[in-house]
């Protein structure tokens, strides 16, 4: 892309330092914000500007990044008179970091193709910490040349930025990534529990057995936050369990069996009806310590 | 066509300090080599198992002695290792007349590297504390080429005495040797790293398939979601013998089905929950009665629909060399 004219919307978590690091690299960067005053105060923290509307943010940029809450929430910043695809040009590029449905992805893709729009789907892991420190891993789906041109602006928050497949396949390799997730994490939590009921010392035997085949970045990253009992922090129960609704609705659709994610998705719903949605996923092991 | 592979170069025997005389009951996959281990290591080693012809050709490769039964095979020793596959088989070579225990002088100590329960192991520890004998129940992980190589992960539970007499000894087939508690904590730990693998490969075993059946280029997820919380030895040492659709090698599914009788029964008398544990103990089952009770543990993922992408003819060399990889990696740890 030669000019560098780029728009952000949705400046929650992961947008706000999202956009943070795409003015940081040179690009002339105009957000919008369903509160207005967050946007006020990145354009103030940043120094670059925001508008009333997303149509009115992504006016004559080349490139749209959009991070939001769903589905429902990335329609409504999309499409409408004051949608992002109303203000676009001819030849925009608009990546979605939502983390949202495959099959909204294409809907999207879709429309914006009649408009001679690009849309990739782009969602991203890595966390807060990940946005903060600009180096999420971000999963793409659309097409090749689309994805060429976004690459450098996605690069400025992305260590790897890979193009999966068409559009879709972005939020699909998101799926597979939360489904190896929650396993992991109901293992360990299965496990650290069993644990001190067998009167271990739960830190030892993690530091044992993560040497060998039990091993895992959950267990490494969260074996020790799960037996301190501290869930405080990172991603929450709410977020996920709505990842899994994605993941269930989408293996509904495509014939997948993944019997115990649906299990863990039920652990997560109970959870949510206890009052626990806000903390983070691995409090999962609550409903084995205090069932 | 595949290369032929690579025989695995023996690595240099670990010499150790103080040699002694030990014994060593039971001579698997697991026994055979760490008992070769120790000989290798200087200690002055006499094996029993319960098929002879084994006992000879062990004695034949590495220079040591053998007896007919448990108790001629640990007389006099220090220390007396046993890896054999069960409760059952484990009370056979330990009581009786001719068992282990019948054998043993008063101040040796007796390891057990039986993956067998923490009630077996506290019963075992009772009596051989009425003959002043030492206990250590002590299974162990990192499979048969860990034990070929000598880098197994050796879980111990028992007292602080006796392991500080045996732990030199069993180095010498070990990466890593650590106590856990009394009696019973070594079973009681490999528990708790059975229950992690049994979900940490349903889940991934889930996210493979479902990649499948999205029209994904699977391997290519992996390569991208291995780099971030998703990540596992598992994920990093199975999801491309999965995708390929081969088991015939590896930790068997028997075995494990084993492992989780124990960890379930365990869970049962100390109260712990086990949902998930559960549900793959009982995938584990099915696998077991569609005939695949010798497949490796990743073969949960063949009770999930699939769409397996054609082999390409490069595939098989591909899948050699990964093999071999795998081994290589195994030897550097």
């Amino acid at each position: 892309m030669s000019a560098n004219k780029a728009a952000w919307i949705g400046l929650g978590n992961m947008g706000y330092p999202m956009a943070g690091h795409l003015h940081k690299v040179g690009w002339n960067v105009t957000v919008y914000n369903r509160s207005r005053a967050k946007a006020e105060a990145w354009a103030k923290e940043y120094g670059g500007s925001h508008a009333a509307t997303p149509a009115e943010a992504a006016k004559g940029a080349d490139f749209v990044g959009i991070c939001v809450g769903n589905d429902d929430d990335l329609r409504a910043v999309v499409f409408g008179p004051q949608g992002a695809l109303a203000g676009t040009k001819k030849g925009t590029v608009l990546a979605d970091h939502t983390t949202a449905s495959a099959a909204v992805a294409r809907e999207i893709a879709a429309k914006a193709k009649t408009a001679g729009v690009s849309f990739l789907d782009a969602p991203v892991s890595g966390g807060q910490e990940g946005a903060k420190k600009g180096i999420l891993t971000i999963m793409v789906g659309g097409d090749a040349k689309a994805f060429s041109r976004a690459e450098p602006a996605m690069k400025s928050y992305g260590r790897a930025v890979t193009l999966m497949g068409p559009a879709g396949s972005g939020q699909l390799t998101k799926m597979v990534n939360q489904i190896c997730c929650v396993g992991a994490i109901q293992a360990l939590a299965e496990a650290i529990n069993f644990a001190a009921r067998a009167g271990l010392g739960g830190h030892k035997v993690v530091d044992t057995i993560s040497k060998g085949a039990a091993q895992s970045w959950q267990m490494e990253n969260r074996g020790k936050t799960m037996l301190d009992g501290k869930f405080d922090f990172g991603f929450a129960v709410d977020w996920m369990r709505k990842d899994l609704g994605i993941v269930l609705e989408e293996a509904r659709r495509n014939g997948a069996t993944v019997p115990a994610t649906a299990l863990i998705a039920d652990f997560l719903s109970r959870l949510q009806a206890r009052g626990e949605g806000r903390l983070d996923k691995t409090a999962v092991i609550r409903l084995l310590t205090n069932p | 066509m595949s290369a032929p592979q690579q025989p695995t170069p023996q690595p240099a025997p670990k010499r150790a300090a103080n040699p002694v005389k030990a014994a060593f009951i039971g001579l698997g996959v697991m026994g055979y080599p760490m008992a070769g281990h120790l000989q290798r290591a200087g200690h002055a080693v006499t094996v029993y198992n319960r098929t002879q012809a084994k006992a000879r050709a062990w004695a034949k490769e590495y220079g040591g002695a053998w007896k007919p039964t448990p108790a001629e095979a640990a007389k006099g020793a220090d220390v007396v290792c046993a890896c054999v596959g069960n409760d059952d088989d484990l009370r056979s070579v330990v009581y009786g007349d001719k068992g282990i225990l019948a054998g043993m002088w008063s101040g040796a100590i007796f390891v057990d590297h039986t993956t067998a329960s923490a009630n077996v192991a506290r019963e075992i520890e009772a009596e051989a504390k009425k003959r002043n004998i030492g206990f250590l129940d002590a299974p162990v992980s990192g499979g048969q080429a860990g034990a070929v190589n000598g880098v197994l992960t050796i879980m111990v539970g028992g007292d602080a005495a006796a392991f500080a007499k045996a732990a030199p000894v069993i180095q010498a087939y070990a990466r890593a040797v650590t106590l856990l508690g009394p009696a019973g904590a070594g079973q009681l730990t490999k528990m708790v790293n059975q229950i992690c693998i049994a979900g940490l490969v349903q889940g991934l075993s889930e996210g493979l398939a479902f990649a499948e059946m999205a029209g994904l280029d699977a391997t290519r997820v992996v390569e991208v979601i291995s780099k971030g919380a998703a990540q596992s030895w598992q994920m990093d040492n199975r999801a491309k013998t999965m995708l390929a659709d081969k088991f015939d090698f590896g930790f068997a599914v028997d075995w494990m089905r084993k492992d989780l009788g124990i960890c379930l029964d365990e869970a049962r008398r100390n109260g712990a929950l086990l949902p998930l544990t559960g549900v793959v103990n009982q995938f584990y089952g099915r696998v077991q009665s569609l005939g695949g009770g010798r497949f490796d543990t990743s073969s949960l993922i063949k009770l999930l629909a699939r769409k397996i992408p054609a082999q390409k003819p490069a595939t098989k060399k591909a899948k050699s060399t990964s093999r071999y990889k795998r081994k290589a990696r195994a030897r550097r740890k």
